[in-house]
């Protein structure tokens, strides 16, 4: 382009004659023309821009991972067990698969199962050992870990005696490793072991148990279907089992069913639901009682079964009948004219399946509430029959596995307690002596106590309350338990803090490694189990086996190496796994030959993974393989699973079918006969004449099975002699007896109604007051009355309850580090109504302080919802990292802090505990709110 | 002079580059925001807010959205940038350039200042209009990186064109505000449908100069404004969707000035851009084209813009 | 063959997001980009209802209307996929769109969008098929190996229908008569009184 100069003005507005240059139009023609001729040309060049979408050229490779292996297993996080087919592809796990064959998800997940494949993955995974030295966290070798862990236990061992450790076990692992946890706790020396269970189902187990022998879920997820009617007290099945949903709303749309949800909150379960009943936080007993008297009042009872199969039937009534509609409106918030309009609905369309969860457990008086949901059932007479049953769903995916292995501080695997008898029962079954058992306590006397639950160990520690131990503890291992879940949170932080040695072991670091600040703490790498392989036993007693899909990640190893290091170190490794050398599929035959109570011996591990082999053969509607090979059997062979031939009880209490096809009457747990302490009558606890399973000898009642081999029971001949017997005769080694509504062992016989210990209605607990204090609950004094104080309301003046969201599960230690769980729930809230919110000054989204009674403060953000009313505020407990609103994600080992930290919303759960197991009660409590 | 216009030149180059260096660093995709960021509370919180934002009410402006762009918008681009350079073709061939003497007095008519932001003003709007069509027409260009890379430059231009738009609306306001006689001048239609050197009514600056003023400073802060919002999505989806139409509108009407601009400026008068470059305009041409423009010899001399 | 088509069925959806963290993981999804989401209404009220919702493939779609530069396409079984390499993130589609479909992450220059992300109906994109390209650009492509969607195969409920039109039609056709609307809302069984 030619250049041109731009004139400088010489002052007088002429132009010095010189050099000017103007654009030749001429030029500019040609260049125009040109320009337009290039346009033209690129125009059609580029006409094959649009495509036409037909299929591309079939050339190249046909499938994405050629040689690709698809390996079963069953996502961990909650107790439904879904079906994962993980594709593995040199030995990477690349991708999840749909598992549309699994008889009980048919390949649903929901947001957790569908990024199972993170918990391999997460970059936020603890990668090595790592030791707190002084003040750093520093990677360490496995051996340099378990020397120096071994070598502070023995030490502490010596000094202050086997009781200064507590095992928190877990709920996560394999049953086979709760098994191993249970037993290292015996073989070291003392019962202060424990798990989740506690917290979550404990009430349930001793409440339901101690009704009619078994504290499981009694049907099964499939089953629900046939219900008639639903109801869900303190149960949110769409937020904590949604692939369970697909079952409960095929009942809805087959049968039309009713669906009633009991709940302070009108949750998702709700939302699904055709009738939203809220009820004040802990008055469960009183609504269910109310229940029960309008269908005795209307004559809805189904008197057959109750004069059957039901003992202390009289009892319970007479202490029934004051939760008249009106009283249980004054004591619950239902509108009394809604309690008999519900009692309506479940009388007139039966069966009803009942389920509950946290809602109904976490009260001081849970396991009279789970009680009183039995009673309803077999009031109604919902029980032995599908499509009804107390179908309860369990938390984690094992703690159904983990509870039955005995990882209790009030146990032996298999529930068979702590009595010389159980002690001599599980000897045998280790093949040790019964003696050197005795030796390994502190005082024999020890062996026998039940230990410090997971609900309050740190009490054990701090020692500022009484407790009833030779010796504080001194040392925590924390295997595969987030420390979150704990009511009452900053003084678990206290207690970690005190400790001389605190052991986690985990695949994520978790925020006991983030609160603790001293030197002593060791994080041990565990791999996931996804990593690792052994049976898991779902909420439906299915017991499913998981293959390891990948090795363990970095420098983890697996819960079965890790125990065997530690044991190994501690010196008693030839008797704890004397007759184990296959890993893990030996501990399973071992732990089956000794829990004959629950009849786990009848689910070998060839027997479990055909299951898995041949999840299209089962039907969905009953669970029982059509054809194939299990032909015959029930999915997961749920327990008890008697012999090696039996096809598993998939209903428990059915006296339609014969033992050996899977029915089983209620269990003779109690004796014979008894006379109650209420009125003096004087009942037999066996079945009545003419009831019992097809096909049995005795056509009635019978006792349970005892000195087929002389001197020993169908609990603990190990010979099974004995079960077979019975079952040749057509009976049930555990006996055919009532389902009792009086249970004698309880401080409530029968149960009823007590205000929570931290209650909003004084002129209730005058009314209902709480127990009186309990000495010596598990080591350490627990106060009930003396905790309940009518004012306490007017400083906190807002009832507190918890709960879980979907998207992240228990303490989240692995959900806040999956970063797509954490875009869709990134944030710690609390759920308020906005009428409260408006009326304390606050908006949508601004934080606030939340204040308990023992002085525990939060700072969290808002969340306006009319899910809860303006009584009532709801936090989720999952979060963690954050302690009195400063983030602790600065003391995380570097690269393994998660994507999501907050308050932890146990910080401000409330003092209270179950009066027979020491649940806590988080679900009711009283708070305050400020604006921050 | 030249040293000065250089200055400048390399002043705006070194702004642009820093600014452009500054920016880009900014947005590292490495360094991604804090996961907190995205969403407040739960994931059903989130979007429920966000159904609103996201879908917006479609039958409203999505739909005509659509109608528009799909259809109507690249066919009346199409129309403007054939029809009316070939109406011009037509006038040039028909009626011709109005030339004035050249070597005779001149007249400063446009001071450094003016040029300067002119030339810059030019270069970035030149450049809006190319990227703008290119984008329009991707699909016949070939799409992909040539037309990503019109978007980046459409985004620089605008960035630099708002500067020059403000000085010129800082400098030039009062000689461009309407007078009676514009209206004459209308009429008249600048006096471009006669080869006659008749006087025309204008001031220092004609009717048609005024509305295309306008039009570039106001209508291009519109310009600059809905071209913001369609960049930075940084709206609710109705208010996008309605600043998509009215860019891609306003813009055909701009092109439409801005090729007449063109026109005048290169080709219906011999040697006005000469005098955009040196600033002076022959005496005959101001004495009929602007013929009720008062300057004067000496006072001109001094102003400064 | 008939066209592909997805449909929530509302009375089933629980809002647990399986289906967005099913694509997300399957596809390798950067985070702030959702290529599915839930959205629920009337929060915490009766009547509250989820719904999942992601590009719904339309047989008209307005995306490839308004699209400039020709970047989206439709395939013959009614799939709408973008390719990528052509798209300039100008973001036109996103306006168009009356489900909010089309994602952008973060582009380079002065806060540009990238390139337009959305569902692919696992379809992947306009690479080989299984190319480690296809795999980077746009994810899975389970439609060439046979299989269906990650989302609504993992649905929790069925509540996510994917698949050929008639069928996912046939399928929800028949949960609603079930449900009991129209006649079946007073069937037999409550004519005669039954339970």
């Amino acid at each position: 382009m030619a250049r041109s100069k731009i004139m400088i003005s010489a002052g007088d507005g002429t132009v010095a004659a010189g050099q000017r240059v103007t654009l030749n139009p001429k030029v500019a023609r040609r260049s125009f023309l040109k320009l337009a001729a290039a346009t033209a040309a690129l125009t059609g060049a580029a006409m094959t821009s649009r495509m036409t979408g037909t299929a591309k050229a079939a050339s190249g490779p046909k499938e994405p991972y050629a040689g690709s292996e698809k390996i079963k297993t069953i996502c961990t996080y909650c107790s439904v067990g879904c079906g994962i087919i993980a594709e593995v592809h040199n030995g990477v796990w690349v991708r999840q698969e749909i598992a549309a064959d699994h008889p009980v998800s048919f390949g649903a997940h929901c947001c957790k199962g569908a990024g199972a494949i993170d918990m391999v993955t997460s970059s936020k995974r603890l990668k090595h050992p790592m030791k707190k030295v002084a003040g750093r966290w520093t990677p360490i070798s496995w051996d340099q870990a378990i020397k120096e862990i071994g070598d502070t236990l023995v030490a502490i061992r010596e000094k202050d005696g086997p009781d200064a450790l507590h095992l928190n076990g877990s709920a996560k692992v394999s049953t086979e490793m709760a098994y191993l946890q249970r037993k290292f706790a015996a073989f070291w020396g003392s019962n202060n072991v424990d798990h989740q269970a506690r917290s979550c189902h404990s009430t349930t187990v001793a409440g339901v148990a101690n009704t009619w022998g078994y504290g499981a879920m009694t049907n099964s997820l499939n089953d629900m279907r046939h219900a008639r009617s639903m109801i869900f007290i303190g149960s949110n099945p769409p937020e904590a089992h949604p692939v369970s949903m697909q079952h409960i709303l095929h009942a809805k749309e087959k049968n039309n069913a009713p669906i009633i949800v009991v709940d302070p909150r009108r949750t998702k379960m709700a939302a699904k639901g055709t009738e939203y009943v809220r009820i004040r936080p802990g008055t469960d007993a009183a609504f269910v009682l109310g229940l029960i008297n309008v269908i005795i009042a209307n004559g809805w009872e189904d008197k057959e079964f109750i004069r059957t199969r039901v003992s202390g039937y009289g009892e319970m009534v007479a202490a029934a009948k004051d939760y008249t509609p009106e009283e249980v409106e004054n004591i619950t918030g239902i509108p009394a004219e809604q309690t008999l309009r519900v009692a309506g609905l479940l009388a007139r369309n039966r069966p009803t399946s009942l389920t509950w969860c946290m809602g109904s457990t976490q009260h001081s008086i849970g396991s009279s509430i789970t009680r009183s949901f039995c009673i309803l059932q077999l009031v109604l007479g919902n029980m032995g029959k599908s499509g009804g049953g107390t179908n309860i769903l369990r938390g984690h995916d094992n703690v159904q596995g983990a509870t039955d292995m005995g990882v209790l501080a009030d146990s032996l695997p298999a529930y068979y307690g702590l009595a010389d008898g159980a002690w001599k029962h599980w000897c045998r079954v280790w093949d040790v002596d019964y003696d050197w058992m005795v030796s390994r306590f502190h005082e024999k006397e020890w062996m026998n106590k039940k230990g410090f639950s997971l609900a309050r160990w740190y009490e054990g520690v701090l020692q500022e309350e009484k407790c009833h131990q030779y010796t504080p503890i001194k040392a925590l291992i924390q295997w595969g338990c987030g420390s979150n879940s704990n009511s009452q949170y900053d003084r678990v932080v206290r207690a970690y803090n005190k400790l001389d040695l605190l052991v986690v072991v985990d695949p994520f670091p978790t925020m006991i490694a983030a609160t603790c600040d001293t030197d002593n703490i060791y994080l041990l790498p565990s791999a996931s189990q996804y990593e690792t392989s052994g049976s898991v036993t779902s909420t439906s007693r299915q017991l499913q086996w998981r293959c390891r899909v990948v090795d363990p990640v970095h420098n983890s190893r697996d819960d079965y190496q890790i125990m065997e290091l530690l044991v190994k170190k501690l010196g008693f490794a030839d008797m704890f796994y004397k007759n184990i050398k296959q890993v893990p599929e030996d501990i399973t035959r071992e732990l089956g030959s000794g829990a004959l109570s629950i009849g786990y011996n009848g689910q070998t591990p060839e027997r479990i993974k055909k299951h898995m082999e041949n999840w299209n053969t089962f039907d969905i509607d009953d669970l029982q393989a059509k054809g194939g090979v299990c032909d015959g059997e029930y999915y997961g062979l749920p327990w008890p699973c008697w012999t090696e031939e039996h096809p598993g009880t998939p209903i428990l209490y059915d006296v339609s079918k014969t033992v050996a096809e899977g029915g089983l009457p209620f269990r003779n747990r109690f004796g014979n006969e008894k006379t109650y302490d209420a009125s003096g009558r004087t009942e037999n606890q066996l079945a009545a004449e003419g009831v019992c399973n097809p096909g049995s000898e005795v056509r009635g009642g019978y006792a349970e099975f005892k000195d087929v081999e002389p001197g020993t029971n169908w609990e603990t001949d190990l010979s099974q002699k004995t079960i077979k017997a019975a079952i040749a005769r057509g009976m049930a080694p555990s006996g055919n007896a009532r389902a009792r509504c009086v249970v004698w062992e309880f401080p409530d016989q029968v149960p009823i109604h007590r205000e929570p210990l931290h209650s909003p209605r004084p002129d209730l607990i005058l009314k209902y007051p709480t127990y009186v204090d309990k000495e010596n609950h598990f080591r350490v004094d627990t106060r009930f009355l003396s905790e309940q104080i009518p004012d306490l309301v007017k400083d906190f003046p807002y009832v507190l309850t918890t709960g879980r969201m979907v998207e992240h599960m228990g303490a989240g230690a692995e959900t806040r580090s999956n970063q797509y769980l954490v875009e869709l729930q990134p944030d710690m809230y609390v759920e308020i109504n906005p009428r409260l919110g408006n009326d304390i000054g606050v908006r949508n989204g601004e934080m606030v302080w939340i204040e308990s009674p023992e002085g525990g403060r939060i700072k969290v953000k808002t969340f306006f919802t009319e899910r809860v009313d303006e009584k009532t505020l709801f936090l989720p407990y999952h979060f963690a990292g954050v302690l009195l609103g400063e983030s602790l994600v600065e003391n995380y080992p570097e690269g393994t802090a998660p994507l999501a930290v907050g308050e932890p919303g146990n910080v401000v759960t409330n003092y209270g505990y179950d009066i027979v197991t020491q649940m806590q009660s988080t679900k009711d409590g009283l708070c305050k709110i400020a604006k921050a | 002079m030249q040293r000065v216009f250089y200055c400048l030149l390399l002043l705006t180059g070194f702004f642009t580059a820093g600014f452009a260096a500054f920016v880009y660093a900014r947005e590292d995709p490495a360094a991604a925001g804090p996961i907190a960021d995205l969403l407040t509370v739960s994931s059903a919180d989130y979007y429920q807010a966000l159904i609103a934002e996201v879908a917006g009410n479609w039958q409203n402006y999505g739909q005509l959205f659509t109608t528009l762009q799909g259809q109507w918008f690249w066919k009346a681009s199409l129309l403007t940038i054939t029809v009316v350079p070939g109406l011009f073709l037509l006038h040039y061939l028909v009626i011709g350039a109005k030339h004035f003497d050249q070597g005779g007095e001149q007249v400063l008519f446009f001071p450094l200042l003016t040029r300067v932001v002119h030339f810059f003003g030019a270069l970035s709007f030149s450049l809006l209009v190319l990227t703008g069509l290119m984008i329009v027409f991707g699909k016949y260009i070939g799409g992909g990186t040539l037309i990503r890379s019109a978007r980046y430059v459409h985004l620089l231009s605008a960035m630099v064109f708002v500067v020059p738009a403000c000085m010129m609306l800082v400098i030039w306001p009062k000689d461009m505000l309407p007078r009676r006689h514009d209206i004459a001048w209308l009429v008249l239609l600048g006096g471009y449908l006669s080869r006659r050197k008749k006087p025309v009514p204008a001031g220092k600056f004609n009717a048609g100069q005024k509305m295309y003023f306008w039009s570039v400073t106001l209508g291009g802060a519109v310009m600059a404004f809905t071209g913001y919002v369609i960049w930075g999505m940084g709206a609710d989806v109705e208010s996008v969707r309605l600043a998509a139409i009215m860019h891609n509108t306003l813009g055909m009407g701009l092109l439409a000035f801005y090729l007449t601009h063109l026109y005048m400026a290169v080709f219906a008068i011999a040697g006005s851009l000469q005098s955009m470059k040196s600033g002076y305009k022959p005496k005959e041409e101001v004495d009929i084209l602007h013929s009720r423009y008062k300057y004067q010899q000496g006072q001109e001399a001094k102003r400064r813009f | 063959m008939a066209r592909v088509k997805f449909l929530c069925d509302v009375e089933r959806c629980i809002d647990c997001s399986g289906c967005v963290v099913a694509c997300k993981e399957g596809h390798h999804v950067p985070v702030g980009v959702n290529r599915r989401r839930v959205i629920t209404l009337d929060q915490g009220k009766s009547g509250e209802k989820s719904i999942s919702v992601s590009c719904m493939h339309c047989a008209d779609a307005p995306c490839i209307a308004v699209c400039p530069v020709d970047a989206i396409y439709q395939r013959d079984d009614g799939i709408v996929l973008v390719n990528k390499k052509t798209c300039i993130g100008c973001g036109y589609c996103f306006m168009a769109c009356p489900f909010g479909a089309p994602q952008f992450p973060k582009g380079n220059i002065f806060g540009a969008r990238g390139a337009m992300d959305k569902c692919t109906f696992c379809a992947g994109g306009p690479e080989e098929n299984f190319s480690t390209e296809e795999k980077r650009l746009y994810g899975q492509n389970r439609i060439a190996e046979g299989k269906v969607p990650l989302c609504a195969g993992m649905c929790a409920t069925k509540a996510l229908l994917a698949g050929d039109a008639d069928v996912v039609a046939d399928v929800y056709r028949e949960r609603v008569f079930q449900r009991g609307s129209g006649v079946n809302a007073w069937g037999w069984s409550k004519a005669y009184g039954k339970e």
